[in-house]
């Protein structure tokens, strides 16, 4: 027992020094594994979060065929993360993909970077938690346009997860470990009752053509690309937490690359399994329930359909808390850096629980205001030409906003990455590509933009939000590029660093 | 401290002893079983060992009470239930050894006490494989009239022993999945029960058709809520910090069954008549077919669930007799050689499988009566023994007033337990003829054999003997 205690101290003075040779000193607690790092990363992508809140959405606009833009977006999103994989192996930072911008390119393009990643982890959270909370008001007998109550209950749970979060790291941990428990156990659960009690439709049938929707090719396709292009969106968890995992080089990137290799390989069965058991599209799109919802009560009856919603609600609800927690970190290295207004406040962490506890406070707050936003917009859809079926108003909107906000970081971050000169990036950390490299991260470039620019077209509401916050940004960065009020990234020496911390210490 | 006696050190001076539940704890890890469980797995085996009992075997006694006699008949047995469950609880933490009910009664009275509990414990647990294994032959043959049952349940039985000696930990994730699957099924129940729950129903049937008589006559039905449970503390040994982590299964298991079995127990009697469920093996299925007719995905779904109840079962109860069993000859009661630990994995591997073939051996030969019977009631015979023991150990001058107050509520739960057997004796003499026999046939063989052979070294013949060396030191 001795033994394992002296290796991990060790462990941690190593990943201590990598922290102050970045710059940084450590005040997060650090104690995350392997598995957990996977864990947090599965959590947020959360395939029963994202696929089946969506599903209704996938079938308007595709049928059935929304599974081919699954075994399209799949293996782009996983060569998408194998290039931010070998970034953050070498650069383990809190605050992911806008802090590597940072380094890799500099201090300007990584504030926008910041401002753009925060919003879409924003608008996923929101996501994720106005899906649970749409959920939940229809399990327990409400109208799902009563948005009073919908408003109330988003609240509510955005609450829990506030405090789960607010006692610390470890309980978060514990929660994502049961999370990915609950989310493989569900799909392989729903997948197996599906299969043995619902074939309605053949396997072949799913990839025949009959499978499409009019509309489908190309509008179809590419808007169903959104579908699968959020639910895999999550990964930079694992980067967002390096400063609180062991030995970070190396477990990130495996943590990242796992976590889609399996959410794709799950969602995949989720999907098929799904598939074979829709009744009738069209007669699934007018119902008043969601989509997976309906579908499960018509196959499996009311006791069975009903227990296995509440698992799916039970693995969505640790989705919302994992995407908190990964919103949270995010915010807290951003006013590290005193990229946001009023960072003083966002970057203290509470000495009793070695969390940052105010950004979590702004955290919810954001989250339930920009719920309130996608509603009140909805009501001009006519103006977006977006179509006026329950199951897919407003989440679209959020969803949109998040794909929009995150694959752009994405793609910044590739971009510096791809046009770096510098030689901080020469030597690679424990996770390399080798030869691969700049290949890898320029398709995955090409990737993150192609499907900004088609989120953007299609979902115009989205689209509308996104472009206001960019001209506010450009505006902000102009009018304080002369002022004094916004200090630049400082890099500290690594004794600099030791002599605060032990301040702090004492 | 240098010559090895069988493994274990010797002891030249008294005072070596000293050092007693350091140098056990020294002994156990180098010669004992991994410890790699946590709460959350104890709170699987405990919940597991028991699951069946909730799916069957508790209805036969709802006619012999009637409804509301049946209800005073789970709240008394619920009542002794919890406070057996504390007192093994705050034993497990003076004694955390694999051993169990057989270290508690050493301490308490001595060897042939201890022996006597631990014999039971295993026949106990090993009974209830049994009968249990022939429950899933006859589920099979019930629900899959085409199936090999006796084939299929032996060869589940085989299975379960193979990841038993495949190590503690898969056993424990094993028996984690099924008890999950089983609570689930017994949630679908409760579902799908809910809505048709009358609560006038039980009013309108014959209350008391036999008074206080059939309250008592039903205790052996109603025991099947909770029985086993106490197989937990053999996993003492393989418990992580077990001082916090036993107690903490044993709570939340406790918690756990209570719930359950109250909510089972209601929808029953608030769903159909008391005398339906009369002659009925598979009372829960009557239930969910005759309360949602026409789902049915629910039936086959629960029916499925209900399997797995049986399998949780088999593999807890396998569990705790191996333990016992390997901690009984390792002292030397049961001949050393089941002991034996695999060298990778840890495990009793021959305390595993020999009472495994006896098992099997018995599931063939004797009636599912017979062997419920002969379980439960060594059980309680247990109960008697670790509960007297408690007092013993606990008794002295030491004690806080909450010990004193904790000390009477033993003496309740000892009256408790014997008001049990005594249920038992009533129902069918015959038969506690057969077993007042098995228990002379024990106490001969601990004279004649099995007290020739105890070895003092170890963990439980020694802390049995902490008490008197450290008085013989202090002179």
């Amino acid at each position: 027992m001795n033994r394992f205690k002296v290796s991990l101290d060790n462990q941690l003075e190593k990943d201590k020094d990598e922290l102050h040779k970045l710059g940084y000193i450590q005040e997060l607690n650090r104690s995350i594994g392997v598995f957990s790092n996977f864990a947090i990363s599965f959590s947020v992508i959360s395939i029963l979060s994202g696929l089946i809140t969506l599903y209704g959405y996938g079938l308007y606009y595709s049928g059935l065929a929304s599974f081919w833009s699954w075994l399209i977006v799949g293996p782009f999103q996983i060569i998408l993360v194998i290039a931010l994989a070998e970034i953050a192996s070498k650069f383990p930072l809190a605050g992911g993909a806008y802090k590597w911008a940072a380094i890799l390119g500099n201090d300007h393009i990584g504030w926008f970077c910041g401002w753009i990643s925060i919003i879409g982890w924003l608008a996923c959270t929101a996501g994720i938690v106005f899906g649970l909370a749409d959920f939940l008001i229809s399990f327990l007998g409400y109208d799902r346009e009563n948005y009073k109550m919908l408003l109330t209950v988003l609240t509510l749970i955005v609450f829990i997860h506030a405090i789960i979060n607010m006692f610390g790291i470890k309980r978060v941990t514990k929660f994502n470990n049961f999370s990915v428990v609950v989310h493989i156990t569900g799909v392989i659960l729903i997948s197996i009752l599906l299969m043995v009690f619902g074939r309605n439709n053949s396997i072949e049938y799913l990839f025949s053509p009959s499978a499409m929707r009019p509309g489908f090719l190309w509008g179809g396709l590419l808007s169903t690309f959104l579908m699968a292009a959020w639910t895999i969106t999550g990964f930079d968890a694992s980067a967002n937490i390096s400063e609180e995992s062991l030995n970070p080089s190396k477990t990130v990137p495996y943590g990242m690359i796992l976590s889609v290799v399996v959410s794709f390989a799950f969602g995949t069965l989720l999907l098929l399994s799904l598939g074979q058991a829709v009744p009738d599209v069209n007669e699934v799109l007018s119902s008043k329930m969601a989509a997976v919802p309906y579908i499960i009560s018509k196959v499996l009856g009311p006791v069975v359909s009903k227990f296995v919603i509440v698992i799916v609600m039970i693995a969505m609800f640790a989705a919302g808390l994992a995407a908190q927690t990964l919103l949270v970190r995010v915010i807290f290295a951003f006013s590290r850096d005193n990229g946001l207004p009023f960072s003083n406040i966002w970057k203290y962490v509470s000495n009793r629980y070695g969390t940052p506890v105010y950004s979590i406070i702004v955290a919810c707050a954001a989250v339930i205001l920009l719920s309130v936003i996608a509603i009140l917009l909805t009501r001009f859809s006519d103006l977006f030409m977006v179509p006026n079926i329950q199951t897919i108003k407003v989440l679209p909107v959020i969803t949109s906003l998040s794909t929009l906000g995150v694959y752009l970081s994405h793609a910044i971050t590739l971009a510096t990455a791809i046009f770096n000169k510098k030689d901080i990036w020469k030597e690679k950390g424990s996770f390399r590509l080798g030869r691969f490299s700049l290949l890898l991260e320029i398709v995955a470039f090409l990737w993150a933009c192609f499907i900004v620019v088609t989120v953007f077209v299609l979902n115009l509401q989205a689209g509308l939000i996104f472009s206001i916050i960019l001209v506010l940004l450009i505006i902000v960065y102009l009018a304080s590029i002369h002022g004094a009020s916004r200090q630049k990234y400082k890099v500290l020496s690594v004794s600099e660093l030791k002599r605060i911390e032990k301040m702090r210490n004492n | 401290m240098d010559t090895l006696n069988n493994g274990f050190p010797k002891y030249d001076d008294p005072a070596d002893i000293l050092i007693t539940r350091k140098h056990t704890d020294e002994l156990l890890k180098q010669k004992g079983l991994r410890r790699v469980l946590t709460s959350v797995d104890l709170w699987g085996i405990g919940v597991g060992t028991v699951i069946s009992g909730q799916y069957f075997g508790w209805n036969y006694g709802l006619s012999l009470a009637g409804p509301a006699g049946f209800l005073i008949t789970v709240i008394i047995v619920t009542l002794a239930y919890i406070l057996f469950i504390a007192i093994f609880s705050k034993l497990s933490i003076i004694l955390p050894y694999a051993g169990g009910p057989y270290a508690y009664t050493r301490k308490g009275l001595g060897s042939l006490g201890g022996f006597i509990a631990g014999v039971s414990a295993v026949m106990e647990f090993l009974f209830a494989a049994s009968a249990i294994t022939l429950s899933i032959g006859s589920y099979l043959n019930f629900i899959l009239p085409e199936t090999p049952a006796a084939l299929v349940a032996t060869l589940s039985f085989i299975i379960f022993i193979v990841i038993d000696i495949t190590g503690i930990k898969r056993s424990a994730i094993f028996q984690l999945t099924v008890t999950c699957l089983s609570l689930s099924g017994l949630v679908l129940f409760i579902m799908g029960g809910m809505g048709s729950v009358d609560i006038s129903g039980p009013f309108l049937q014959p209350i008391l058709p036999s008074g206080i008589k059939g309250v008592l006559a039903a205790v052996p039905f109603a025991i099947w809520f909770y029985i086993c449970l106490e197989g937990l503390a053999m996993a003492a040994e393989e418990t992580k910090n077990p001082s916090r982590n036993l107690p903490l299964g044993f709570l939340t298991s406790m918690v756990t069954l209570v719930i359950v079995s109250f909510s089972v127990l209601i929808i029953a009697v608030g769903t159909v008549q008391v005398n339906e469920l009369n002659n009925i093996d598979y009372p829960l299925s009557y239930i969910i077919e005759k309360v949602q007719k026409g789902d049915n995905v629910l039936l086959i779904v629960f029916t499925t669930l209900t399997l797995f109840a049986l399998f949780a079962s088999l593999n807890g109860n396998i569990n705790s007799y191996s333990r016992q069993t390997f901690a009984l000859s390792r002292a030397g009661y049961f001949p050393m050689f089941l002991s034996k630990l695999l060298k990778r994995t840890k495990t009793p591997y021959l305390s595993i499988v020999l009472p495994g073939i006896a098992g099997v051996f018995f599931t063939f030969t004797l009636s599912i009566e017979f062997m419920v019977a002969l379980s439960a009631f060594s059980g309680l015979v247990m109960y008697v023994f670790v509960t007297i023991s408690y007092i013993k150990i606990t008794n002295n001058e030491n004690n806080t007033k909450k010990d004193r107050k904790f000390i009477k509520l033993a003496y309740a739960a000892l009256g408790l337990a014997v008001l049990f057997l005594f249920t038992y004796a009533v129902a069918d003499l015959k038969r506690i003829g057969i077993f007042t026999g098995i228990y002379i046939i024990i106490a001969l063989y601990y004279y004649f054999i099995a007290r020739k052979n105890i070895i003092d070294d170890a963990p439980e013949e020694i802390e049995s003997k902490y008490d008197k060396l450290k008085e013989i030191i202090k002179d």
